[in-house]
């Protein structure tokens, strides 16, 4: 020890860090560090590796090479594993939290090293309310963790892995479960808790998102850390030689197709649910519309009133003018949340993933096999390969999206719904997942992005619809193709609309 | 006696030796048993021999199997390059006595090689030394700095002075671990001589943590460490850009560490030439970095990451960050020290 100022401490320290699985090589030569009270961003180009690095972090396995450091103390080498966990908590877009659990009992009770034989409830009350008023939020510890908003399950974690005193706590793609404001509150908590001394490691897809909290930030690129990019280094949006064809072919679009105003009305909503009565949006042949919904009750108030079946008490949908059950007469179809995972079919082959839902346009798809070998041959003529005499396990992540959208394509509903289309993709994926939608447009195809997080919709979009809740009334607001521009500017891609707005459209 | 037969139990070949003996007294002990027919009737005793067989195939995996597949890794890492020859024959089990004898063997005639090629650069380097005479060189340049001055030249005056400054720091002092401050007045020095060479396109930035700047001079680092990293951003990161260019340095020292961070705003490199350039850093291969480092560049940050290896150990040393069109960052990390170390 020199003199008696206060000195840094290095919180995390991975070096040189190789990790091997089944003889692959996953992580590859790793280096990062983290100071005491960093916000540190870190965005994944690719999500290969990216749990195992989370699992190099929290859980230390034995390594192939390299060390890790955590609070200055060796934890974990590759000639000396020790294999217990670090004292780092993961907070991430599922729950782990016991959910028939209150509060109380998921904050303290649960806690490792709680060794209390005889519990009682007020003390622990009493404990808990000074972290409750630091975090400035109003919340019954005896709440059962299940009747709790996303928002307030996040902050319960949060405070959870305070209480326990875990110098590190890692939020991984947060914002595709809580609104924009939501996700402003816990930026400022973040930096709360910094100036407190705890740590963070904020993952995110976007560089604008990690951009608003972070003071550095770590680019991921091929199970490494390539960059370092500083808070005073880096410009308005990541370098573009990560994403540039994506940027073109989004610029391109930009440039070349201005939303058609004189396209025929496809399909009509109005809500009649009490919380959401008032609101109704209409969308045109070949339109993308995004409902980008600032508070994550009513996104899933929404996503509940316009996927179900037949529940006309509380929305009325109209497709070409007419009134109509669209869900029932495949006039409309959804893609939920992450669909490469939810929506596939592992059991069955890919040809019969494609075709599931021909049936009501080509009856006798199952009995001839000559109309399932042109679905095979449109994906081929799509795309370029043949994946049917693959089995479905065996698909990548973005073959499994092309087998999805491929599926909608061949339907071809008036209108198709997707739920948070960009949520855990990485560059890659997003870029296709924006071509497949504008395959799904140039079809023809009506389209509703519904989402909290603006992720890359705005790429795509033709018009915004933004709803919030005002003094327990919904606020819409509607932002048309022009109008981009004023949208905040930390959102992906408004900057681009504002280089494109000045030029001339390309015909 | 339980000593040497610790050691003998480090080779492989001896504790399968033992196992098969073990299992053929097994054998043979059943086939005695079936033949004589004392278990017919005894419900306990195959119970009894499914364990024993049992605890000799748990034995087989913790004594054989694991320790062999431990073995093969630690091959694997050296055919890698992530370890040495010596820390591999530092392993707790070895095939057998004669595969441990050959390692060693190997590793005094790399150490011969190494030896030899380090008195030759030793040499070659003292000769350089003899031929340069100091006092020669520091006497001439005053001397040119003198008819700089008088010809009115003060720009070629102050160059000289520079470059006097700076020769004497990198030819004259033999220690190998010097403070920051000095290694700090040395980048100085090279940085205002290469602006008579740039002009207003370079700058230099050193963050500075006010609170612990004082404490951080005063700690120890290799000698010329920080100038060849300075050096390599200028000339392979801001150079090769256009327009204007940053270099920046930034200390922080931690209760136990010291980190340099040298970042350029210059172009920067690609995806494929970083993954080069670390795996050149980490290489255990002597070899591979004579051969490559004469053609390729980075032999500057190669060299100071090899030096930090020899003094520090493995813990410590260099990671390069980078981005194309974006920026470089070598991020060298040693041990907070303030006494001199011999290495």
């Amino acid at each position: 020890m020199y003199g008696g100022s206060v000195m840094k401490t290095e919180i995390l320290r991975l070096e040189r860090v190789t990790y091997r699985r089944d003889n692959t090589t996953i992580l590859n030569n790793l280096s990062m560090s983290m100071m005491k009270g960093d916000i540190m961003g870190l965005q994944p180009l690719e999500t290969y590796g990216l749990e195992e690095l989370l699992s190099v972090l929290t859980e230390n396995p034995p390594l192939y090479f390299g060390y890790v450091y955590y609070m200055e103390q060796c934890v974990n080498a590759w000639n000396a594993a020790r294999h217990e966990r670090n004292r780092i908590s993961v907070i991430g877009t599922r729950s782990t939290l016991v959910g028939d659990l209150d509060i109380l009992t998921n904050v303290f009770v649960l806690r490792p090293g709680f060794r209390q034989e005889r519990i009682s409830e007020k003390m622990l009350v009493r404990q808990l309310q000074p972290f409750l008023d630091d975090l400035g939020i109003r919340l019954d510890p005896k709440t059962t963790v299940d009747r709790l908003s996303p928002y307030e399950r996040v902050l319960v974690e949060l405070l959870r892995a305070v209480v326990a005193g875990h110098h590190l706590i890692i939020f991984r793609e947060i914002s595709s479960v809580i609104s924009e404001e939501e996700l402003k509150d816990l930026h400022r908590l973040l930096r709360h808790y910094a100036r407190r001394g705890f740590s963070f490691l904020y993952i995110s897809m976007h560089f604008e998102e990690i951009m608003q909290v972070c003071s550095s930030t770590a680019i991921y690129h091929d199970a490494r850390i390539d960059m370092i990019i500083e808070e005073d280094f880096r410009g308005k949006s990541l370098p573009r030689s990560y994403y540039q064809d994506y940027y073109n072919h989004v610029s391109r679009r930009l440039r070349r197709c201005r939303p058609d105003k004189e396209g025929e009305e496809v399909f009509s909503a109005e809500l009649l649910s009490d919380d959401l009565k008032g609101f109704a949006f209409s969308v045109r042949e070949g339109e993308c519309l995004v409902i980008q919904n600032m508070e994550t009750r009513i996104y899933n108030r929404l996503v509940e009133v316009l996927t179900r079946e037949n529940d006309v008490s509380r929305v009325r949908f109209a497709f070409r003018g007419k009134q109509e059950d669209g869900i029932r007469r495949r006039k409309m179809a959804v893609l939920r949340e992450e669909p490469g995972k939810t929506m596939i079919f592992e059991d069955l082959s890919v040809l019969d993933n494609l075709c599931i839902t021909l049936d009501h346009k080509l009856p006798s798809i199952w009995v001839r096999k000559k109309a399932r070998d042109s679905v095979r041959e449109e994906y081929v003529r799509e795309f370029g390969t043949d994946i049917c005499s693959r089995h479905t396990m065996d698909l990548t992540r973005i073959e499994r999206l092309r087998l999805i959208y491929m599926r909608v394509w061949l339907e071809k509903p008036d209108v198709v719904f997707l739920l948070q289309p960009f949520k855990g993709a990485d560059v890659e994926e997003r870029y296709q997942i924006f071509k497949l939608q504008e395959m799904l447009l140039k079809k023809g195809m009506a389209v509703v992005i519904l989402a909290v997080s603006m992720g890359d919709s705005l790429a795509i979009a033709d018009r915004v619809i933004r709803l919030a809740s005002v003094r327990e009334r919904l606020d819409v607001k509607e932002y048309r193709y022009e109008d981009f521009p004023k949208l905040p500017g930390y959102l992906p891609w408004v900057d681009v609309y504002d280089e494109n707005m000045e030029k001339e459209p390309v015909l | 006696m339980g000593d040497r037969m610790g050691k003998n139990q480090k080779y492989l070949v001896n504790r399968l030796y033992l196992f098969c003996a073990l299992l053929f007294l097994f054998g043979v002990v059943m086939i005695f048993l079936a033949e004589t027919g004392i278990v017919q009737g005894r419900r306990a005793v195959i119970p009894g021999l499914f364990l024993i067989l049992a605890l000799f195939l748990a034995g087989g995996y913790r004594w054989l199997y694991r320790p062999y597949r431990m073995l093969n890794e630690q091959f694997s890492r050296f055919a890698d390059g992530y370890i040495s020859l010596e820390e591999m024959s530092r392993t707790d089990v070895l095939l057998s006595p004669e595969m441990e004898r050959s390692l060693k063997q190997l590793d005094s005639m790399n150490n011969a090689t190494r030896n030899l090629d380090l008195s030759k650069r030793q040499a070659q380097y003292r000769a350089l030394q003899n031929q340069i005479n100091p006092h020669f060189l520091y006497n001439t340049l005053e001397g040119i700095r003198s008819e700089a001055l008088i010809a009115g030249l003060d720009n070629l005056a102050d160059m000289t002075e520079l470059l006097a400054t700076f020769f004497r720091y990198t030819i004259s002092r033999n220690e190998t671990l010097v403070t920051l401050e000095e290694e700090l007045d040395n980048c100085y020095t090279y940085f205002k001589i290469q602006q008579y060479r740039f002009g207003s396109r370079i700058h230099l930035e050193v963050l500075k943590d006010e609170e612990e700047w004082n404490t951080i001079l005063h700690c120890r680092i290799p000698k010329l460490t920080l100038q060849p990293i300075l050096e390599n951003s200028i000339i392979h990161g801001i150079e090769l850009k256009m327009g204007e260019g940053t270099v920046t340095i930034e200390i922080t020292r931690t209760e136990s560490r010291l980190l340099i961070r040298v970042r350029d705003d210059g172009v920067g490199m690609d995806h494929r030439t970083l993954e080069e350039l670390n795996a050149r850093l980490d290489s255990k291969e002597e070899e591979y970095r004579e051969s490559h480092s004469r053609e390729e560049g980075g032999v500057a940050l190669v060299n100071v990451n090899n030096r930090v290896h020899l003094l520090f150990g493995e813990e410590y040393g260099m990671h390069v960050y980078s981005m194309e069109n974006t920026g470089t960052t070598v991020e060298l990390s040693i041990p907070a020290v303030r006494e001199q170390r011999k290495p």
